[in-house]
């Protein structure tokens, strides 16, 4: 049995049929794209970017450390700088959510309203937070790559643990 | 149906056809079910999904006759006719012109499901895919929303694809789950043959899909 070629697999009115859908769909996406910052841009006061700014920081560095990590060779010398930047933020966050920063203010964030109705319990997640990557520092400083392993699972279940209970479920 | 007209039961799918289907929708709902909850398990259906996609590419173009792209992939005039004459349109042999739309866009939705998967990054920046280490967490977290959307989409294909299959066996008296079980279609009139390929060519699609697989893992 001889193997066709790619190109001749297809019709010619076949192939266009195919661009056609795939265009549609790409154009279909960008549009949705577009949509969706073109509002979060109009509506998104400055201390909730600015808090989101910060998240996103967090999630930088962490990210910085996982993927030294699973490179199997982990350099500490920047996964070091990053566990410092990841407490230092973790510091920060009580600044971060400011009387009239919530959705019941009809602003436009996902921090629920429990941040400002559960202080105790929000003040609790981020203290977690302060210790776990203090521990990563100290972890990173002594250069054990194997217990750093171990330990970044704690430090990923203290972001999860404040999202399920102070964060949009998404 | 009749059941006595063994005769009449011609060979439509071949076997790795069918298996990969079947396999798909497994596979695509423990994907689904372990998303953002199991994310071990997710990434071994993702590894899975993507080996069963390469080798179903590969199957369009090696695979046994029913399987190939060129056999059953139709231009827009003959899918246009088609839906024009749907009630009375006689019983094709392997997919029908619409159908074999359905087949593309569940596979484009597979592909940009599973390439998207690949950078996504998770909230908490422990979990991500194996590719996503080459790019940032911000375009991880694009990656993982576009994932999601990705998934509506996919998700509204397969109702589509079970809605056209209700839609044949309650207006057209014609059942298409059968035959992709047993790769047997049993419907009177039907006429075509099956050419399956031969055996090394299924080997070779294996070594190919486990070889894309593994590189893909292993990146990470
Ligand atoms: C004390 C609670 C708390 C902890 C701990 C916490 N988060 Fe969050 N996080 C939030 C809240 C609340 C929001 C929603 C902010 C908003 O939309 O205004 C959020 C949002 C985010 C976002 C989305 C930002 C955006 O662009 O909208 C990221 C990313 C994120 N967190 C990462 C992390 C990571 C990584 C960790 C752990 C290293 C972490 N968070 C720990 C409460 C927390």
């Amino acid at each position: 049995m001889s193997t066709p070629s790619l190109t001749h697999l297809m019709t010619g009115r076949a192939r266009l049929g195919l661009t056609g859908m795939a265009a549609a769909l790409l154009v279909a996406g960008c549009g949705q794209q577009a949509g969706e910052t073109e509002t979060a841009a109009a509506e998104t006061p400055p201390i909730v970017q600015e808090r989101q700014e910060g998240y996103k920081a967090l999630g930088s560095s962490f990210k910085l450390i996982n993927d030294q990590l699973k490179s199997g060779a982990p350099d500490m010398a920047q996964i070091a700088p990053a566990a410092d930047r990841m407490n230092a933020l973790a510091q920060q966050i009580p600044n971060w959510f400011p009387a009239g920063s919530g959705p019941q203010d009809g602003v436009e964030t996902d921090a629920l309203e429990t941040v400002w109705t559960n202080p105790e319990g929000f003040s609790a997640a981020q203290q977690r937070l302060v210790e776990t990557t203090a521990e990563l520092q100290q972890l990173a400083a002594a250069g054990d790559a194997a217990a750093l392993e171990a330990h970044v699972k704690v430090v990923g279940a203290s972001c999860g643990g404040c999202h399920d209970d102070f964060r949009v479920e998404q | 149906m009749s059941s006595d007209a063994s005769s009449a039961r011609v060979r439509v799918w071949d076997l790795p056809t069918r298996l990969v289907h079947w396999a798909l929708a497994v596979l695509v709902l423990v994907a689904w079910l372990t998303g953002g909850e199991r994310m071990d398990i997710h990434r071994y259906a993702g590894y899975g999904i993507l080996g069963l996609v390469v080798f179903r590419l590969y199957w369009g173009v090696a695979g046994g006759s029913t399987a190939r792209f060129s056999e059953f992939v139709k231009g827009p005039g003959t899918v246009l006719a088609y839906v024009r004459g749907w009630r009375a349109a006689p019983s094709s042999f392997g997919h029908n012109p619409l159908g074999a739309l359905s087949v593309l866009l569940l596979v484009i939705l597979l592909i940009s499901q599973i390439g998207l998967g690949l950078f996504a990054v998770d909230v908490d920046g422990l979990e991500s895919g194996p590719l996503a280490r080459f790019i940032t967490f911000e375009t991880g977290r694009k990656a993982a929303d576009l994932h999601e959307l990705n998934f509506r989409l996919l998700q509204a294909a397969i109702v589509l694809h079970l809605v056209a299959i209700a839609a044949y066996a309650l207006f057209k008296r014609r059942n298409l789950v059968g035959p992709m079980v047993t790769g047997r279609d049993a419907t009177a009139g039907l006429e075509g043959e099956l050419r399956p390929a031969p055996l090394w060519r299924l080997a070779l699609g294996v070594v190919i899909a486990v070889l894309v697989v593994v590189l893909i893992a292993r990146a990470g």
